[in-house]
Formats: C-alpha cells, structure tokens, sequence
C-alpha cells in the first residue's frame, strides 16, 4: 500500500526486532524468533512475486489463501535488514543482496567494529563489494557554527543519551536470541552493547560525543567533514539521517533539518559516485505518480502548533 | 562417565543419556540447565536404583534436535516414552525437576502405564497469579542462569569451573533457550487440566530459596493431584539437585523406598 501511495518508493524494513521489543514486550518465543522471521520472509517475498492465489502451510503460519493486494509497483521493494551484529545477518543479505544497515546509537567505534566484520564477511563469501550495499544510522545536527551546534543541541543529545535509551539488563538478550555462532564471534546485542556504550555517552564531553562518533554536529563544513569521515570508514554508501533526537523541539529541528537539506546534502551526496546505487527504490517516472496536495508553509505551521 | 547414544522413536533420534546402577528402574528428566554429566545426586541414587538420565530434544549434545520438537505435551512425552522403549524399560520411577518435572507429570499423565511412582521437584507448568515466581529468562546476558540457585555463586562454580568459559557459557544460554521453547512467555504448560489423570502415588517437592517456582506451588499440584505427598528441601535452590544432592537424593530415596 504504501509503495502504491508513493509512486514506488518504498524501502522495505526487515529488522529481526530487538530482544525487548519482540520477546518480553510483545511475548515471541527467542527460541524460535530466527526461523519465524525467515518464514515471514519467504511468505513476503512469495506473495510480491507470485501473481496467483497460493496456500501457505509454513510452521509459524498457516494461510489458506494468500492474496495480496493491492500489489507493490516495485518489482520487488528493495528490502533493508536492520542489523545489531549477528552474524548470520550478514550471510542472509549476501545470499539475497540485500543492504545491511546498522542502525545505533553507540559510536563510531562500534559502528567500525560492526562494519569491519560485515564487509569481512562480504569479501569472504565473494560478493563485489559495492558501498550502497551497507547504510548507518547517525544523530546529525547542523547550525551555522559549531558553537551554535553545542548551544542549541547539546541538551538535546543529553536529554537522549542519558534519558531515552535506557535498557535493563534482564531485557537485553533473551536466550535463544543471539545464535551460537554470533555469541562465539563475541558480538554482544546491539542493546546490551549500548547499555554500556551509553553509560559512557552519558558522561562524555560534547567535543567528545562528537569526536567518538556518538553525534555528528557542527556547521555545515564540519558536519560534511564528520559524515565524510562516517562514509569512508565505514565504507557505506547509505546514510539514515537521524535529524530530530531527544526532547528537541519542532523548530530546532527544522532549522537544523534545513541547514542540512541546503549546505550538507549537495556536499556529501558524490561521495561515492564511482558505484551504481541497487538499492534505492526505484519509483514511477514523477509525472505517473499520486501528487498530494500542495499545502502552504503557514497552514503546516498551524496545524503543527495545534498538534503540538 | 561418557553419555551414551542411542537411536529412538520411529525417526531414529539419536538420545545422549547416562545410565548406571541397579535396581528398579528410575527414568530423571532434568531441568533448565540439561545434565552436568552424571552428576552427584545421580551417583547417589544409582546406588539404589538403575538410574537413565537422558539429555531432552534441545538441550546440550541434543541443541540441534530443539526446531523438530513441538512446544507442546504431546511431542516431548512420546519421545520419552520412546526412550524408554529402546531401553527396554517397561515402566520406571520417574524423578523430574524444574521442566522435567512437567515432562514427568506429562508422560504420567498421557501414558500412565509407564510410570510406578513420580516424583516432581520444583515443578514448572503451573502458572498462580499470586505466586508467579522470578522470570528465569529475563536475568542478566552476563550470568543468567543464577537466579537457578539459592546462593548465586553456585553457578560459577557448578557450571564454569574447570571448563572453557565460552562453552559453558554457550551451553548454559542453548539450554536456557531449549526451556525458552517450552515455557516463554508463561510458564503455563495446560498440564493443569491433564493432572487428574496421573494414577502414580506422587511426591511433590518445593525448595524453600527457589526463585523461579515459590514454594506455594506444591500445594498448587498437590491439589489437582489424585495421590500426592508434600516435602520440601530446605536452604536449597531451583537446580536443588546440583545444589544440594545428598538432600535430594535422600527426599527421593525416602519416597521410593
């Protein structure tokens, strides 16, 4: 539906889900959660492509009748797997060639560690590398200067780090959640790992949540110069720009978000202009596509303030 | 002692199990953390009984047999009952702790010939909203198996010691997700509405530090059971049988006898 509503430009999520998000909030058994999402995976992937009716008789569900409709117009969505750094997420993107991405709050270091073993993996297993093939997940904040940056945004970074990301322990990795494999690679859960990357955000300097990767922030040049930095480490070629974090209010965000839009985007966006990009979507041509209606900046505005 | 292998059931499962001893036969299902071989409690009663400690579907040298077993009764108790046909054991004792209790009141239950006497300890598969009891797989990713003993420490030294760390470590999460299978998210395995078809004289036993089953809970299956004695262990934890195994074997003994 929503590839539909938007002329093609839907990106399909498939996130394992995080222990306590799927297992202790919404009650999935760990012990089985790793073959119920593949399952769900090959009943998507079946209902985009096959153009008839079919039954489903798997383990985790059963359908008499499948019948999608209305159909994607993409042929498929690409589809995007969220990962916190098991191991086998890796070879199930290299055998599908789906992007990996690695969505957290907890550093560059990590971010590295996570990528390193990925792209590893990749070359291991004889996949060309491509950098769009990997996407990263990054708090950004612009302002004309990065003394401006630390005075509106630091607050808010703060009000997140220490605030918004606590996990308890008990609910970080249920068993069964992480395979044997990835518990040998050593690799924490992405959570447990944060709990305690984040109590070190907590207590860092703001020079330093920057410097460590934690949050990108600055004027325009420094922020183009950080996401280089993100980019080329990290060899991604897809960066999921978290512009809005914390308890940062709606016309912080979009002066930030707009600064961004205008100074940073055109910047950063060649960086890898060597490689073809296989998995943005790829829509129908603009002039075939649902056009909403156009709604002036004051209406917006309004409707923003009642909202809120 | 080496676990043996044998194959069962119509689908040659290949069981790890230990056996030693004579006497009357005792069939012991283990609880959430599988076997530590064949550990003091099991010497103990072997010298009275011909004790078979098989590993279930899921748990240790058997990880890899946990996605063929339903979640359900029906699978796990046809399975033991294979066991104890290629063994050549028409009916047993069964002694069950923690999950293998409710496995052991299962087969009591849905195959009754095979079971003389039972003994539950600790048991799983009742669910009492007073007395829900501690999550045992919401502990700590670092040491989650400690809420299974009365003294925390207990888990370093029954279930660490002397072994590489990353295995044991590994070993102690793929068992406590082979219990995940069976009782996430609630511990109520239906086997309230199955216990009045138990006809073995039954023994139910509730350590007094048990976190995960509260002691109100022997009470609890006593009730629904036809013929049921209470005991309990005093000082001991969950995994009462590694913690204290002189007691446990005893409280057994005690019942058989």
């Amino acid at each position: 539906m929503i590839d539909c509503i938007s002329g093609g430009r839907l990106i399909s999520g498939f996130p394992v889900g995080s222990s306590m998000d799927d297992n202790y909030a919404c009650g999935v058994n760990p012990a089985t959660l790793r073959e119920k999402y593949l399952e769900g995976h090959d009943l998507i992937r079946r209902a985009w492509s096959d153009p008839d009716v079919f039954a489903w008789n798997g383990k985790h569900y059963k359908m008499r009748y499948v019948n999608l409709w209305p159909r994607p117009i993409q042929n498929p969505p690409p589809i995007w797997v969220p990962g916190g750094g098991s191991v086998e997420t890796w070879d199930f993107c290299a055998q599908h060639n789906y992007n990996y991405s690695y969505l957290s709050f907890s550093g560059y270091i990590r971010g590295q560690q996570l990528m390193e073993g990925f792209w590893r993996r990749m070359e291991e297993l004889g996949t060309e590398f491509n950098p769009y093939q990997a996407a990263f997940a990054q708090q950004i904040c612009v302002a004309e200067t990065d003394a401006e940056a630390q005075r509106l945004y630091e607050k808010h970074a703060r009000y997140f780090f220490s605030r918004c990301l606590h996990i308890h322990p008990g609910f970080a990795d249920a068993p069964g959640y992480r395979t044997e494999a990835t518990i040998r690679a050593g690799l924490q859960t992405q959570m447990a790992g944060q709990s305690s990357a984040l109590n070190q955000a907590a207590s860092l300097s703001w020079q330093e949540m920057i410097d460590k990767g934690y949050i990108i922030a600055g004027s325009p040049d420094s922020v183009c110069e950080q996401m280089e930095r993100v980019a080329k480490g990290l060899k991604v070629g897809h960066l999921v720009c978290l512009l809005h974090f914390g308890d940062m209010p709606n016309e912080v965000c979009r002066y930030s978000t707009e600064l961004f839009a205008r100074k940073v985007m055109p910047k950063v966006r060649p960086i890898w202009n060597e490689y073809e990009d296989h998995w943005s979507p790829k829509p129908m041509p603009r002039q075939d596509r649902a056009v909403p209606r156009a709604i002036p900046l004051a209406e917006t505005t309004t409707t923003v303030a009642r909202a809120g | 002692m080496e676990a043996k292998t044998i194959k069962v059931g119509p689908l040659g499962r290949q069981v790890h199990y230990f056996r030693a001893g004579c006497g009357d036969p005792l069939l012991y299902l283990h609880h959430m953390l599988g076997l530590q071989g064949f550990a003091p409690a099991l010497v103990e009663l072997s010298r009275h009984y011909d004790v078979i400690a098989p590993f279930a579907p899921g748990w240790g040298p058997a990880k890899d047999d946990l996605p063929e077993i339903d979640p359900g009764p029906l699978d796990i108790t046809l399975h033991n009952g294979d066991v104890l046909d290629a063994l050549g054991v028409e009916s047993a004792h069964v002694v069950g702790i923690s999950i293998g209790a409710w496995m052991a009141a299962e087969l009591a239950a849905i195959q009754p010939q095979r079971v003389r006497k039972l003994v539950l300890v600790n048991p799983l598969g009742l669910w009492l909203e007073d007395a829900p009891g501690e999550d045992p797989f919401a502990q700590h990713p670092g040491f989650p198996s400690r809420a299974q003993f009365a003294e925390p420490r207990m888990r370093e030294r029954l279930l660490m010691e002397g072994r590489d760390k990353m295995d044991a470590h590994v070993e102690e999460l793929l068992n406590l997700r082979a219990a995940a299978k069976f009782l996430w998210p609630i511990p109520d395995t239906g086997i309230k509405r199955r216990l009045g078809r138990i006809k073995a004289p039954t023994l139910v036993a509730t350590s007094e530090l048990d976190r995960i089953v509260p002691a109100a809970h022997g009470p609890a299956w006593q009730a629904a059971l036809a013929d049921a004695r209470l005991a309990s262990l005093p000082g001991a934890g969950h995994a009462a049988d590694l913690e204290q195994p002189a007691a446990f074997a005893q409280l057994v003994r005690d019942f058989l006898q």
